[in-house]
């Protein structure tokens, strides 16, 4: 039904096409708001080349981001021991590192005047005699130590231990764990060794009383009064043998000796005639074997 | 009349395009303004409402310049409507307490058409809608019911009241 009401303001409002007198909305404004809104979505040919241009800029800044670090990477030298021998690097004249077998070691191609960054995976032995003013920031395996004298240090990091251990033979380190880098370091000094667990954030330091901690370098095995569990241990790395103790109460035996760069038959006979033992050698894996010592 | 302007359009051809914007825009602009009473509000809905004109033009015929005004109004009225369901609920009514003005003349020879319009602007935005909706651009209950997703009913009653308020206003203008 037609309602004459509505049909008034019908009439009266459906033509006008003019904008109102307080509005000052315009069409041009308007389509200038509509050009930057919408018809960025269809390209012109200007605007591709202006999108193309911002790609290859883009494109370029992450490639270079990801380059950079890469590049870094590609400044650093790796040095992995994975003969039966030990390794000798030498840095410069007085500054050389050990490389234990199944180590390695990674540093800066060219050293930085301030600082220079190791990384150490295995065993290495430090010796740095002419810091000439540079720091040495060596990464093993969760630890950080931070040499800034003449130092000369054991770093003994072995993927499968759960402890990293630092043992400092000349001069002093700052020792810390990697994720508290920046909490206090530990002084260690010579004489003394550093332990850092590699995921309980667990760094002690105390007097060095393990003698042969060093042998992989030196040769030498100094065994006093030390019992034939440890002894087997030590025996058992250097060798690269197995030991099996028939009576555990032969564990407590203790033995003492010194050996240097000896055959290992020599290291077994020896035992065998400092105890009351019998061994027996069967490839791989040594059987020791007797009543006992206690 | 417009038809070689369309086609062009239809080429998406960008001077075509401002050319029928600046052409249209005022008139859109004063009908999308009749339901939302923010003029930026309304010129980002005009602005819309071309967008979709450009976008679905190539599906549409010309015949005559009616035809063409008629459809984009629709697209406008459609784009009003999608911006104050987001921000507005109509909610259902039932109670009609105004008086159906059916018969009654709302022509006062000392009005002119933009108070007309102004009374309109001047109304809620529920009541606004639907006497915008039936009374000035032709749509029926049914329609307005599913567009605000009220009871036909509710409709009529919003119709009433828009009515009787406008009434009101008109007696104040007097």
């Amino acid at each position: 039904m037609e309602n004459s009401f509505d049909k008034t303001f019908q009439k009266k409002v459906e033509h006008l096409s003019d904008l109102p007198g307080e509005v000052r909305w315009t069409p041009e404004k308007g389509w200038n708001d509509y050009e930057k809104k919408y018809l960025t979505r269809s390209l012109s040919g200007r605007s591709v080349l202006i999108y193309l241009s911002s790609a290859a800029v883009l494109f370029l800044v992450i490639f270079l981001a990801i380059l950079v670090p890469q590049n870094s990477r590609f400044n650093r030298k790796l040095i992995s021991n994975n003969a039966d021998t030990v390794r000798k690097v030498v840095l410069s004249e007085n500054n050389r590192i050990w490389l234990n077998k199944k180590s390695s070691v990674e540093y800066p191609l060219k050293m930085n005047k301030k600082q220079n960054e190791f990384r150490v995976n295995g065993e290495a032995y430090f010796e740095i005699t002419d810091p000439n003013g540079q720091e040495y920031v060596i990464n093993a395996n969760g630890a950080v130590i931070l040499v800034e004298n003449s130092t000369n240090l054991n770093i003994r990091a072995r993927s499968d231990e759960d402890n990293v251990i630092i043992t400092v033979v000349r001069g002093a380190c700052k020792i810390m764990n990697e994720t508290r880098q920046n909490g206090l370091a530990l002084l260690v000094a010579e004489g003394n060794y550093c332990s850092v667990h590699k995921s309980q954030n667990l760094v002690y330091s105390s007097a060095n009383t393990n003698n042969n901690f060093l042998a992989w370098k030196t040769g030498k095995l100094v065994f006093d009064s030390t019992p034939i569990a440890t002894v087997t241990d030590i025996l058992s790395e250097y060798y690269n043998v197995q030991f099996e103790l028939e009576n555990k109460k032969l564990a407590y035996c203790l033995f003492s000796g010194t050996f240097d760069k000896d055959p290992f038959d020599k290291v077994l006979i020896q035992i065998e005639t400092e105890l009351d033992v019998v061994i027996s050698n069967t490839g791989n894996k040594i059987t020791i074997s007797g009543t006992g010592c206690l | 009349m417009y038809d070689r302007l369309i086609e062009k359009v239809k080429k998406k051809e960008r001077k075509a395009q401002h050319l029928l914007y600046q052409q249209f825009a005022s008139l859109l602009f004063r009908l999308v303004y009749r339901y939302v009473t923010n003029e930026q509000d309304a010129g980002s809905i005009v602005n819309m409402a071309f967008f979709r004109i450009f976008e679905n033009i190539g599906d549409f015929i010309y015949r005559d310049p009616n035809r063409m005004i008629a459809w984009m109004k629709k697209i406008a009225i459609n784009e009003s409507l999608m911006f104050l369901r987001q921000r507005f609920v109509y909610e259902n009514i039932d109670s009609c307490f105004a008086k159906d003005l059916i018969h009654e003349d709302a022509s006062d020879k000392n009005l002119i058409a933009e108070d007309y319009y102004q009374l309109i602007r001047k109304l809620p935005l529920d009541l606004r809608t639907v006497f915008n909706l039936y009374a000035i651009d032709g749509f029926t209950h049914s329609e307005i019911a599913e567009r605000l997703k009220i009871k036909e009913s509710s409709s009529r009653v919003y119709l009433s009241r828009a009515r009787f308020l406008l009434r009101n206003y008109l007696s104040e203008n007097s």
